[in-house]
């Protein structure tokens, strides 16, 4: 035997020579098995259906997309896959998705991928579950017909109601008994007492898998069952049991392992997987592996035959409990648009209108009847019903606005009549799509309308849809540095380099490094954008190369191998799902239980019930949801009226608002805008003064224009350059002109985009629909996003070659056509959802034009909300004549208040919502007993009646609350700290157990608080000081600096190019990735906003004072350009006095 | 005093030192400024020129009450403009004492170097407890388990320098994102100074803690008992064998020598998968090879609902797997004359194991046969497929 032992001080380590007669088993380090392509398919392959594949939706027991594992089935010849994931049917949408509906473009990749060598079979998409009983072995279950499919539902929706946030409570009993129609698939470790009670009840539907992992568990499992087999009779088949679809995603999945059991990897040991074999086989692949026993592969495709469900099965009703008896639903949809058409068009004379009306509301019906979408519709009218009795102010937006219907039910408040919107955006009998209804309710009392859904429905049948929570680029580095060991200050080290630019940042330092770059990495392997609100990164680095590539990785624990897988899993996790949430309104409403659709698990909210679904699995399958959506301007906006009523008796409702008001439309054009709806953001700031808006519609493109999509397209300066004159107004095609007449020839809606796709790009009306399907979706993946681009590029050359008529359709416009359509991707508005949008802004603007007393105090009394802090909404007030007082116990409830004030203007007092950590009830007290026994007396006797915590009364007294009793902040709180707040007590509210003469000479001892001490105490307690600003008190000694500042408002008389140096507060960041890297910085002084721009490098240099620092010293020079005036900087640091 | 703060050092301990009129004083300044000696009589003076947030190191010998009535304390005054702890020190012991009790008055007569803690080899008072404020709060018990070694390593050496033995450990785990704490209390059968024997416990029962919200700071507290109560007898009645084994294994830990089992280990890798260990790591392995699930959770109407969370333990099996009689802990290489001298006996790999691709080497792999040497000896060998070099790993009875 000693023989055999080398001596290892001699190192002889031969090589292995190939002539050996050694094993022939694929090598580890082989990728070719793996390769989808590299397969050689045999002549005749044996049938091969995947029954038991989990994907990611397993949360953190499976690493790979549902999508990926259906392509990758259907590129290496699968006749079919079974998602079953563990505990629920949350991906198997997607994976149907992917499956019955791949993308017009997806397909063609498809086929791409399928004509090298791999015969094309029918495919079967199958889904199913994992559960785990507590009392038993897990065991798979999968629906035969939709009887079955609705039985599982119910089963997970029965295991997950008790348990608690990821774990599930069932008994192998209840799974016995509820058989009927599912194949069960139990899983090891096997029992025989336990699989003979499953075979009682499932007779010839049970069946055992057998799996080969080359690991000595499975080949004990593999005896057990063929002993199994032969004992109890009960069939096996051959799976994989695939965790991922390709053994690359073995370091990911244990990744997502360690995360699962909150330990490193150098800790898991155990936990992980032995080896990469987990990874879902081709059909000749699982025939090697079971050449023994081929009968076990080809079972496969029989059991697979047995199931006859599809998800296209799932149908449902809506409610008819809103119906008045004996009327149809199309009858009182009739009698209701009826009663609308009399109430919106009252008084109007156009007879030629009225008849376009009554055309356009014929032809509605006439197709919601045929489409019996007349359920939906009423219900909605249902609930807005509801909303308008409690005086809930509510709107529709979205493609809804197209529709007369909608109109005329209060539905959506633009008339598409007027404004020539077409009805076919919203429901199309070709697109057999259902419509969607979105609607706003006011924020704050959007709860009332979601309890009334309960009430009236049920739990049974009303249920929420649910978001995917999933891995963004902080989290998905985050966790991945925490398992591999990086100590958390390191990690933290790590993500606030990575900054707002997430983890492109690191990908960039890769780069400038030379480390393999993971974002080809991405293009290469990963199909799938995971970030969808992210375009793919396609610019170059932003920091200089130099600065990245001398980045010192050890701080951040790590040395270029780790760094470089670290990365990279990091950009694997990235879109995985993390856990789920509840939609922020959307609804589904059935006639039947909802359970039999979809299981309805308990929400963390109370009495909430949330589907496993999302919108797009929903919409995916052509169910109908509700969406009961928050807007804080409605809130804001409802204050607003309810102001105006109770301070200055105008009476209005948002429709009797004055329209085309003329000094409202010259404070837009001054981008005087600040917390108004929509365009309040710095570029929409500084668009205004360029795209002057002088009516309605000019607010409907100022609120679509600034998006990504036609940012990206690269649309907005042609737009501005022709509004202005400055550019000839042209079509690249005649046949565009119907088509983008309205914006001048440049394409801003997404309408747009699928119309032009139809006329000159030679789409089909499915395909353009499929456009605005893909280009809508949450996520979308890379090879469609290509194929699309080359179909609309080929499609409008091609249209550009075969038109008969002269044009200018050209390569780098069809470039700029598909570029919009990408941004679209991103984020685009339809021209209703716009015109929807712009009712509210035009509403929000005239009020802050004309009553910004009324407008500021209702917009701080609907915070949070908006772009802008209370700080910045008190300081535009106050520019604007608003007179602010201070906050009073004696005077100030939660809200703030309207007081009478000497100008035209009212006053507006401090309301102690205000108050950082002060609670709304103790606030309710204060009001209350003032209300009750009169103002209060002092500061005894304040304590004496509110009895409040001395916490409560503590943040009163910095916030200055208590300044009517003589005491300045710092004496009241002394004078707080000494008082008893024990009620038990002698000396309760009072300081009887002191001194007073003594007291009185330690409170002499208290230093005098300065301005600038009194502001900074101001802006810690309520963010914000009424009186000063903090550059007002920092100005005397700016000015003794000697260094030349100029203010806001000196900007203003100052000429293109002068070279300025500003001083101001940090107001906002804007760092948009349609901006290619430059930033955007509102910075404001007592005077006034200024802009700033900082090109990338420069961001780069002063990203540090920039994100930390409040107060900013900044030099740069003036641009000014089309009424907009902004700063380029130079040169940036934290303010510093001398 | 260097040569203390050296010493202090060298045994893992971060010392800084100051010399002052009073144990307070000395530890702010050592905090503040290390290495400072103040001439007698100067404290008082000196310490008002410190910022006011130091008071927090203001403790000496005896460690404040409640150190959160020390943070209301300084939040207050500078909300009062106060900066230093001289513009505190003008304010009389009665104010202080009037609006927070004992601590104000304690506060001043610190700040005022009045605090002259009784400093004696002879009679020791530091308390037999401590508490550590991390830095980063820890959701892994292995982080927090080193932590608390810190803590455990000069608390049980003021036990053995006092002469007293440990009747009762409790650890007081505090929660980052709440007021959630975790208490543990650590009692064994018999009061002993076995520091490991502690640890294991308490690491036994840090497992079976949900620390999903990380522990943001911890609180040691010791019972102590006089050192004759630890005559340990051992054939007093317990309750268990595994009390019993726990004296005896502190018994022979004390004694300088290392009791343990050979028990299977957790790792993917066969030459990793055992160890020598004590008994109570044990269960450890037990529960890696058979997770148990299920849990109980209080419902509503406050039943026990058992619920399972699967949490699988992919490898756990290999564990189990068989395995020679005897395995070499470092691999031999194999020359190809060697390996022609074998036969292996499939065609195919018996097992494939793959570990630690994050580790610098990059991912051990092995793909591992049965194989029979000239001499009939059986064997166990596997070829590294990176490599595609052969290596025996273990004989076979």
């Amino acid at each position: 035997m000693d023989a055999l032992v080398p001596d290892a001080s001699q190192g002889r380590i031969m090589k292995h020579r190939k002539s050996l007669s050694l094993p022939a088993f694929p090598s580890l380090s082989s990728s070719a098995r793996s390769s989808p392509t590299s397969c050689s398919a045999p002549s005749e392959p044996l049938p091969f259906v995947e029954l038991l594949a989990r994907s990611n939706f397993s949360f953190l027991q499976g690493a790979s997309h549902p999508e990926e594992l259906v392509l990758r089935a259907k590129v290496l010849g699968l006749n079919g896959i079974a998602i079953c994931d563990v505990n629920g049917l949350y991906g198997i949408v997607r994976g149907y998705q992917a499956a019955e509906k791949p993308s017009l473009f997806d397909a063609e990749q498809l086929a791409f991928s399928n004509a090298d060598g791999i015969p094309k079979r029918p495919f079967r998409y199958l889904c199913g579950a994992e559960l785990t009983p507590y009392d038993s072995s897990p065991i798979a279950l999968l629906p035969m017909n939709k009887d079955g499919y609705s039985r599982l539902c119910h089963l997970i929706a029965k295991a997950k109601r008790p348990a608690p946030k990821g774990h599930i409570s069932i008994r192998l009993q209840d799974i016995l008994d509820a058989n009927e129609d599912l194949l069960a698939f139990p899983l090891p470790p096997w029992e025989e007492s336990q699989l003979k009670r499953l075979q009682e009840a499932f007779q010839d539907r049970i069946y055992l898998p057998v799996c080969k992992d080359l690991t000595w568990e499975s080949v004990r499992l593999y005896k057990q069952v063929l002993e199994i087999e032969r004992s109890l009779g009960i069939s096996l088949f051959a799976t994989a049991r695939p965790l991922f679809h390709d053994p690359s995603r073995k370091p990911l999945h244990d990744v997502l392992t360690c995360i699962l059991h909150k330990t490193t990897l150098d800790e898991a040991a155990t936990r992980l997987t032995p080896n990469r074999e987990r990874y879902l086989k081709g059909p000749d692949e699982m025939l090697h592996l079971f050449r023994e026993r081929p009968d076990l592969v080809s079972r496969t495709l029989e059991i697979a035959s047995r199931v006859e469900f599809s998800l296209s099965e799932l149908r449902y009703r809506y409610p008819r409990e809103y119906l008045p008896p004996g009327k149809t639903a199309s009858e009182f949809l009739r009698e209701l648009v009826e009663k609308g058409v009399a109430w919106r068009y009252a008084g109007e004379t156009d007879s030629d209108f009225m008849a376009k009306v009554r055309r356009q509301v014929e032809k509605e019906l006439a197709l919601i009847q045929e489409l019996e979408y007349e359920d939906y519709f009423l219900t909605l009218w249902d609930i807005c019903q509801f909303a308008s009795q409690r005086g809930i102010l509510h709107q529709g937006r979205g493609s809804a606005a197209n529709s007369v219907v909608c109109f005329t039910l209060g539905l959506t408040s633009v008339d598409p009549i007027r404004l020539g919107l077409l009805f076919e955006r919203f429901i199309s009998r070709e697109r057999g799509e259902p419509p969607d209804i979105d609607i706003d309710f006011e924020h704050e009392r959007r709860e009332e309308v979601i309890q009334y859904i309960y009430s009236k429905y049920g739990e049974r049948h009303a249920a929420m849809v649910c978001t995917v929570i999933t891995y963004r680029s902080r989290m998905a580095i985050r966790e991945t540095a925490k398992v591999m060991g990086i100590s958390l200050p390191q990690i933290d080290a790590l993500v606030k380099f990575m900054g707002r630019e997430g983890i492109s940042r690191l990908v960039d330092m890769a780069v400038e490094k030379g480390i393999e770059m993971p974002t080809s990495r991405r293009s290469r392997d990963s199909e799938y954008d995971p970030d969808s609100r992210m375009p793919i990164p396609e610019r170059p680095p932003q920091t200089s190369s130099t600065e990245l590539a001398t980045v010192d990785l050890s701080q951040f624990g790590l040395d270029t191998d780790r760094f470089q897988k670290l990365l990279n899993i990091a950009l694997e996790l990235q879109g995985f799902p993390r856990h789920l949430g509840i939609h922020t309104g959307g609804f589904v409403i059935s006639h039947e239980p909802v359970i039999d659709i979809v299981p309805v698990e308990s929400a963390s909210m109370t009495d909430r019930y949330v589907i496993q679904w999302n919108k797009d699995d929903i919409n995916a399958l052509g169910l109908m949801k509700v969406d009961v959506l928050s807007l804080g301007m409605l809130s804001a906006l409802k204050k607003s009226l309810q102001l105006l009523h109770e301070h200055k008796g105008i009476d209005w409702n948002l429709a009797q608002i004055p329209q085309d008001d003329r000094p409202t439309y010259e404070m837009i054009q001054k981008a005087d805008t600040v917390g108004v709806f929509q365009i309040e953001s710095r570029a929409q700031m500084s668009l205004l003064p360029r795209l002057k808006p002088e009516r309605f519609y000019d607010l409907v493109i100022s609120v679509a224009i600034v998006r990504p999509g036609p940012i990206q397209g690269g649309m907005v300066h042609p737009y501005l350059k022709r509004r202005a004159g400055r550019e000839k107004v042209t079509y690249a095609h005649p046949d565009l002109e119907p088509i983008l007449k309205k914006t001048l020839g440049i394409p801003l809606f997404q309408e747009q985009i699928m119309q032009i796709a139809v006329t000159v790009a030679g789409f089909t009306p499915g395909e353009a629909d499929e456009l605005r399907r893909v280009i809508s979706s949450a996520w979308k993946k890379k090879v469609v996003m290509e194929g699309l681009r080359q179909r609309v590029i080929n499609g409008i050359l091609a249209h550009a070659r075969d038109s008969k008529v002269p044009n200018h359709l050209s390569r780098e416009y069809a470039e700029q056509i598909y570029r919009t359509i990408e941004g679209f991707a991103s984020y685009g508005f339809p021209e209703s959802h716009a015109a929807s949008f712009a009712l509210l802004t035009y509403a929000s603007c005239y009020l802050k034009c004309h009553h910004p007393d009324v407008f500021v105090c209702a917009l701080l009394n609907s915070q949070p909300m908006g772009f802008y802090s209370p700080r910045q909404l008190v300081a535009d007030a106050q520019r604007h004549g608003v007179v602010f007082h201070e906050l009073d116990v004696q005077n100030s409830e939660w809200d703030y208040k309207l007081e009478h004030g000497n100008s035209g203007l009212h006053v507006v007092r401090v309301g102690f919502r205000s108050i950082h950590g002060l609670r709304k009830e103790h606030a309710r007290r204060i009001v209350d007993e003032r209300q009750r026994g009169g103002p209060f007396q002092s500061l005894n006797d304040f304590i004496m009646r509110t009895r409040l915590p001395r916490p409560a009364t503590l943040r009163l007294a910095a916030a200055g609350a208590f300044e009517s009793f003589g005491l300045n902040a710092r004496q009241a709180l002394w004078r707080l700290q000494g008082m008893s707040f024990d009620p038990q007590s002698l000396f309760f509210g009072s300081t009887l157990g002191l001194d007073p003469e003594r007291d009185e000479k330690e409170a002499a001892l208290i230093p005098e608080e300065s301005s600038w001490e009194e502001i900074t105490r101001e802006y810690e307690t309520k963010g914000f000081s009424v009186d000063k600003h903090p550059l007002s008190v920092l100005r005397p000694e700016l000015r003794r600096s000697g260094r030349r500042y100029t203010t806001a408002a000196g900007l203003k008389s100052l000429r293109d190019k002068t070279p300025v140096r500003v001083a101001g507060l940090k107001s906002l960041i804007q760092k948009p990735p349609t901006a290619k890297g430059m930033c955007f910085v509102s910075i404001e002084d007592e005077t006034g906003l200024m802009n700033l721009v900082l090109t990338p490098d420069l961001y780069q240099k002063f990203r540090s004072p920039l994100l930390y620092s409040l107060l900013l010293d900044v030099e740069g020079y003036l641009e000014f350009r089309d009424g907009v005036r902004n700063i380029r900087v130079r040169h940036l640091k934290p303010l510093t006095l001398p | 005093m260097n040569s203390a703060v050296r010493l202090a050092r060298d045994l893992g301990f971060s010392a800084q030192c100051a010399v002052a009129d009073t144990p307070a004083g000395a530890q702010v300044f050592a905090a503040a400024r290390p290495g400072t000696i103040l001439p007698p009589g100067e404290e008082r003076d000196r310490l008002k020129e410190l910022s006011l947030p130091l008071l927090f190191h203001l403790e000496g010998l005896l460690a404040w009450e409640r150190i959160a009535a020390i943070e209301s304390i300084v939040t207050f005054f500078m909300m009062l403009g106060c900066k230093t702890i001289g513009d505190l020190s003008r304010f009389t012991v009665e104010a202080l004492q009037e609006r927070w009790g004992e601590t104000g008055a304690l506060l001043w007569k610190r700040i005022h170097a009045k605090d002259r803690q009784v400093i004696s080899p002879l009679l020791p008072t530091e308390p037999l407890e401590d508490y550590v404020h991390l830095d980063f709060p820890i959701s892994l018990a292995s982080l927090l388990l080193h932590q608390i070694q810190k803590s455990m390593a000069f608390l049980f050496a003021r036990l053995q320098g006092r002469r007293l033995i440990a009747q009762r450990l409790s650890l007081i785990l505090h929660c980052e994102y709440s007021q959630a704490q975790h208490k543990i209390d650590i009692e064994p059968a018999t009061p002993n100074r076995d520091r490991s024997l502690f640890l294991t416990l308490i690491e036994n029962r840090l497992h079976n803690l949900d620390l999903e919200n990380p522990i943001r700071d911890f609180e040691i507290q010791i019972v102590p008992s006089p050192e004759k109560s630890q005559q340990l007898d051992f054939f007093e009645p317990r309750e268990s064998d595994r009390e019993k084994a726990e004296i005896l294994i502190s018994l022979l830990s004390q004694a300088n020598l290392k009791p343990g089992f050979y028990r299977i280990e957790p790792s993917l890798l066969p030459e990793k998968a055992w160890c020598l260990s004590t008994f109570h790591e044990r269960d450890r392995a037990n529960d890696l090879l058979e997770p148990s699930h299920v849990e109980f959770f209080r419902g509503k109407d406050n039943d026990a609902t058992p619920a399972v969370a699967p949490t699988p333990h992919y490898g756990a099996h290999v564990m189990r797997a068989p395995r020679p009689t005897r395995i070499l802990s470092v691999p031999q290489p194999l020359s190809f004359e060697e390996l022609e001298r074998l036969k292996i006996l499939s065609r195919n790999p018996i097992e494939r194991l793959e570990s630690g691709w994050w580790a610098p080497g990059g991912a051990t792999k092995r793909d591992y046969y049965f194989a029979v040497s000239p001499e009939g000896q059986c064997l166990w060998i596997f070829q590294d497929p990176s490599t595609e070099e052969y290596f025996l790993h273990g004989y076979f009875d």
